[in-house]
């Protein structure tokens, strides 16, 4: 004998079900308080109620055995449930950051040129972001550049929950707009 | 103490804009609407000179005018008021950089194009009027620690305003820009020709923070029309409209506003060598490309923690 205790609940009716029941065996309930229509009470209970918590007792009857036992149950009919928690929004892995790093001083001419070429925008309607910084404001801001690395060059960031990783060490700073559009490709 | 406009080189002049095409170069070569495409709000810019039209069909969103000549009216009977103004806040974008910005205009050069301490006075009124560029192409003289004291008082305004101005047409041979553009309390502006190399009048010096067009720039003149002109005086209201783009861009994004000495900072290190590389004695550090400062605009990422 396996009492359901998982009442089906909605808006508009609600229905209470013990299922499990082995052969002879016979339920009556009783509803507390009695909502006001009362549908069914053939293999459950079937109603419009208002929204609040009922009791429900389940009598089981064995008539052949002459056994019976009872099964509260607090039931919520008709109550929504409350929401879950909402999270919070999470950046997906997909959306990066190219934190470009070039010198310090003036910009060379080369790289405004290459900063002026349409893919960068297609890179921001894919949802991506892209900036440039000196070496200095990079480094203030923690970004460092290994020894030796080649600047201008393309640090990956994902950013999530304002939280910075760095997904993808230094890569060429790219100069056409064919590789710009790759930047995104075989980021893990 | 006098201070007088550059001597400014007057070119063609023509009663209406070529119906289509570029009118000013500058618009592409130092691609603008990178700028324009992702600023959508406006500031109020000043501009400091001989006067205004607002009559002009493209000034009349002048938003205030005042004389601070005695005896002459706002109305520019000069012209170069009319064009640096137009160039900075213009409502055709062939001409206005800040197309269509509200602006106000102090007039502290007489028709003659020479001035005194109604320019400082000029400047202040502007501040006070929430400008939050002023444009000032003219110079002379020599430094003055009370004027030096008033720069600074108007820095420290806290709406933060930017001092723009124009470093002079004494040509490469100069010992040092004119003042008070030199003044570190402001910006000093040099001028390029359509090639961005160094325009041959624009002056050199030690101390120029960033350069812009300034040779046959078309812009507004009084009474209607166009005409072109060549000066620093023209490579400042470039330089102005360019930083108010800029600006409006930053106020509208919440970001931080930097101070004129961290301006300079931003600018050297936002200029786009187009002479000897690095800080050079005739452009400064190069030329103010729009795509450069649009970048800017970009939030940081967050402060990396390994």
């Amino acid at each position: 004998m396996v009492a359901d205790e998982s009442p089906v609940a909605s808006d508009s009716f609600a229905v209470v079900k013990i299922v499990g029941l082995t052969a002879g065996e016979s339920v009556i309930f009783e509803v507390s308080p009695e909502p006001k229509k009362l549908i069914e009470v053939k293999d459950g209970i079937h109603f419009n109620g208002s929204e609040k918590k009922y009791q429900v007792v389940a009598t089981i009857i064995n008539w052949e055995a002459r056994q019976f036992y009872k099964k509260k149950l607090d039931v919520p009919f008709g109550v929504k449930p409350n929401p879950p928690p909402e999270k919070p929004p999470v950046t997906p892995i997909s959306s990066l950051y190219f934190l470009i790093i070039r010198p310090d001083g003036p910009v060379d001419m080369s790289f405004t040129k290459a900063m002026s070429l349409p893919a960068w925008a297609t890179i921001r309607d894919g949802g991506h972001e892209y900036k440039e910084k000196t070496v200095s404001e990079a480094k203030a801001l923690g970004y460092n550049v290994k020894s030796g690395t080649k600047i201008p060059t393309v640090i990956t960031l994902s950013i999530v929950d304002g939280k910075s990783t760095v997904v993808r060490e230094s890569i060429d700073f790219p100069v056409t707009n064919e590789k710009i559009l790759e930047l995104p490709n075989g980021v893990k | 103490m006098q201070y007088f406009l550059p001597p400014v080189f007057r070119g063609e002049s023509a009663e209406y804009l070529p119906l289509a095409g570029e009118v000013n170069w500058g618009m592409e070569v130092l691609g603008v609407n990178h700028l324009r495409s992702i600023v959508k709000s406006k500031i109020k810019v000043g501009v400091v000179d001989t006067g205004i039209d607002k009559n002009h069909p493209l000034l009349n969103h002048c938003a205030g005018s005042k004389s601070f000549v005695p005896g002459e009216s706002d109305y520019d009977g000069n012209g170069h008021g009319v064009h640096v103004s137009g160039t900075v806040a213009a409502s055709d974008p062939r001409i206005g950089v800040a197309t269509g910005f509200p602006f106000y205009h102090g007039k502290g050069l007489s028709n003659g194009g020479s001035g005194g301490s109604g320019l400082l006075n000029a400047m202040e009124w502007c501040v006070e009027q929430g400008c939050k560029v002023v444009s000032n192409s003219w110079g002379g003289g020599g430094q003055d620690m009370d004027w030096e004291r008033r720069f600074e008082a108007m820095n420290n305004h806290p709406s933060r305003p930017w001092l723009i101005f124009a470093g002079g047409n004494s040509g490469p041979n100069t010992p040092d820009t004119d003042w008070p553009g030199r003044s570190r309390h402001l910006i000093n502006v040099a001028a390029l020709n359509q090639d961005l190399t160094p325009a041959s009048f624009s002056s050199a010096g030690d101390k120029i923070d960033t350069s812009g067009p300034g040779v046959n720039i078309w812009s507004c003149k009084p009474g209607g029309g166009f005409q072109q002109m060549s000066g620093t005086s023209m490579s400042t209201p470039w330089v102005a409209g360019l930083l108010a783009l800029y600006r409006a861009g930053l106020e509208e994004r919440g970001m931080y506003i930097p101070t004129i000495y961290e301006l300079r900072e931003q600018l050297f290190n936002r200029s786009t060598d187009v002479h000897t590389p690095g800080d050079d004695r005739r452009t400064g550090p190069g030329a103010l490309m729009a795509v450069i400062l649009a970048n800017a605009l970009t939030v940081d990422p967050p402060k990396y923690v390994p």
